[in-house]
């Protein structure tokens, strides 16, 4: 949930991400309102408001006056267009350096995957098919 | 953003005590303070200042941008309950809040109802036949039926236990979701408000020692963690707020940021990156501070 | 207006305080009257019997209650936001209410008394004497003005106390006292002490309940400026 690393409202932003782009929140669907948001994550609704700002400002949201805040249409694209490029930065930078420190080389890290994605081969098949 | 209470210079003296010093502040409209700090820091003094229960050595107080001092119209528009508040005697609950809805023109009975029954309070007990917790939440309930611009609650959660706490706290976002007000908490319990805060405020032996953003604060601090030696390099030129040692493991706090680009030169250093809780930054701030 | 109105209402809100315990301390006092009444033969002198300090009962009363609306119901009409000045009016004025209703009673129940020849018992509860006799209005008064002295005394020295603490509150009462005394002893011994009784008592009744009411506004409004420096 909530914790100290990054500001909150960010935090908040990200979660609301995470749902558009793991497909709980579709595209065109009603987002959690700013209150609910706050209510939910017991945050101060200034904050809660930031966040959802964030991604109004980012094109992720949209909001209809008088009804409520909306995934854009595309918002689940952009988001993974964003978290594929900074997929290499979040994930494989701090795999290889942990990697290092137990002297496993990028071949050894390559051949791990391989392997893995081996005996996960069925439920990859599932996730391309989507 | 309008400002709702100003104060500048304040100052309170008790014969040889300094409780308030050179107190300027600026608070807004529609935000959650926290007023944090020690014992006898002198949130409560500052707090009935503000409220004209008691009053100020030197400086001055404008609430709605007037002296609060025996003004009816500011001070109808606040509510200050204090944290050992005296009721007329035999007054049970009922009455209290009777009284409260006389005095206070936003008062909601049924949010006070709904309260009553959220902490289990006895409106037939005489107030002064309740628990600490009790009492408490007689407080309480009234702090937040009261809807007033300006509601103050001084250490709200003396005698709640965890569950009446997280009550006051869920209840407290809910309502000033739907109705917005200048709501100033003090509280020991740093971590426990963390999240409801919006701006913090740190008194230490009477002075302002942080008058910040909560989001401002979130970032201020860090703590790096690893080889003695690898954290001694970093820390040279940062101003360390606390440090820990266990044989050749280093914990340092410094203020500052780090960037992305610094991050991962840590990191590839061996050494681990953690952030610093409001609670811990509070906390170490003024412990440096006390040493000064 | 309308918030000294509120305030009289709050100390209202228990009713015991101003109406209940009055009126069960009145109530005691009476019943206890009668017994006495029932036992005792009629004063040959005076043609009717007379309970001491029964009447009185009430009044004492008052004095705590001035007492406890400093120390209670202050610091609560603080949290109340409730401005000092309008704590001050709405208490002052509630005092009064019940003041006039207490001497109200007795003025109806005195003639209610005397329609009964003293309840069947040649007494007197509600004739107060020396008073009734002069007239029932001077006793409502003085009654009105002995009841509001007290409340106004209780208020006023835990004002002091309130503001300035015990150190000074017992000076100042010690102070008040040892000046009588000292008066009386200078009386005593410059002889002048018979020639001072009848003056007091050349004064007269109505003559003493008016100082009574000149003391009791002089003591109100001393009150009234340190409260404004309280701290609840």
């Amino acid at each position: 949930m909530i914790d100290d690393g990054k500001p909150i409202f960010v935090q908040i932003a990200e979660m609301v991400e995470d749902s558009i782009v793991d497909g709980s929140l579709p595209e065109g669907s009603q987002a959690p309102s700013t209150n609910e948001l706050a209510a939910f994550h017991r945050i101060n609704p200034a904050t809660a408001a930031k966040g959802v700002n964030m991604l109004v400002d980012k094109g992720v949201l949209l909001k209809r006056r008088g009804v409520g805040m909306f995934v854009a249409e595309g918002a689940r694209d952009v988001l993974l267009t964003e978290r594929r490029t900074a997929f290499a930065d979040r994930f494989i930078g701090p795999l290889l350096a942990e990697a290092d420190k137990l002297g496993l080389t990028a071949a050894d890290v390559a051949a791990l995957i391989r392997s893995r994605a081996g005996e996960d081969i069925s439920g990859t098949d599932e996730r391309t098919a989507r | 953003m309008t400002v709702v209470i100003e104060t500048r210079g304040l100052g309170k003296t008790y014969r040889e005590t300094v409780a308030l010093a050179d107190v300027t502040l600026s608070l807004e409209k529609d935000t959650i303070y926290g007023l944090l700090g020690r014992n006898g820091a002198g949130k409560s003094t500052l707090m009935s200042i503000i409220t004209a229960q008691n009053f100020a050595s030197t400086g001055d107080v404008r609430v709605f941008g007037e002296n609060p001092y025996e003004n009816a119209a500011v001070l109808g528009r606040m509510c200050f309950v204090r944290e050992s508040q005296k009721y007329p005697d035999d007054f049970k609950p009922s009455q209290a809040f009777a009284a409260a809805r006389m005095f206070f023109p936003n008062w909601d009975q049924g949010l006070a109802d709904d309260l009553v029954k959220a902490f289990l309070l006895p409106m037939n007990r005489r107030i002064k036949k309740l628990s600490r917790g009790q009492l408490s939440a007689v407080g309480v309930i009234i702090g937040l039926a009261a809807r007033a611009e300006i509601t103050f609650f001084d250490e709200p959660y003396l005698g709640l236990d965890a569950v009446a706490r997280q009550i006051f706290y869920d209840r407290l976002l809910e309502d000033y979701a739907e109705h917005p007000r200048t709501i100033v908490l003090s509280s020991h319990l740093i971590d426990e408000v963390a999240n409801l805060l919006e701006h913090v405020i740190v008194l230490d032996q009477g002075r302002v020692l942080i008058d910040a953003s909560a989001d401002d604060l979130r970032g201020r601090a860090v703590t790096v963690v690893g080889d003695a030696s690898a954290v001694s390099g970093f820390t040279s030129g940062r101003e360390v707020l606390h440090t820990e040692s266990l044989g050749r493991v280093t914990s340092a706090t410094v203020l500052g940021t780090i960037d992305a680009a610094e991050r991962d030169r840590l990191t590839a250093a061996g050494l681990d990156i953690a952030p610093v809780s409001l609670q811990q930054l509070v906390v170490r701030l003024t412990q440096k501070e006390e040493v000064r | 207006m309308d918030r000294i109105l509120k305030v009289v209402r709050l100390q209202n809100l228990n009713k015991m305080t101003f109406i209940g315990i009055p009126l069960i301390i009145l109530g005691g006092a009476f019943v206890l009257s009668l017994l006495i009444f029932a036992l005792i033969p009629v004063t040959p002198a005076l043609g009717y019997k007379f309970a001491g300090g029964a009447p009185v009962a009430p009044m004492w009363y008052f004095m705590g209650a001035g007492i406890y609306a400093l120390t209670l119901t202050f610091p609560f009409s603080q949290a109340m936001s409730v401005t000092r000045r309008d704590f001050y009016l709405g208490t002052m004025a509630i005092a009064a209410l019940a003041s006039i209703g207490m001497s109200l009673i007795f003025t109806v129940g005195g003639y209610i008394e005397q329609a009964f020849n003293g309840w069947g018992l040649e007494g007197r509860f509600f004739r107060i004497p020396g008073l009734w006799d002069e007239s029932p209005w001077l006793q409502a008064l003085t009654y009105f003005t002995a009841m509001m002295l007290l409340f106004t005394l209780g208020f006023v020295f835990t004002v002091i106390y309130r503001r300035w603490g015990r150190t000074i509150m017992l000076v100042v009462l010690l102070g008040i006292i040892a000046l009588i005394l000292v008066l009386g002893f200078v009386a005593i011994k410059f002889g002048f002490w018979v020639a001072m009784f009848e003056a007091i008592a050349g004064i007269g009744l109505w003559g003493w309940t008016f100082i009574g009411i000149g003391i009791t506004a002089v003591l109100a409004v001393l009150s009234y400026l340190p409260l404004r420096c309280t701290v609840a």
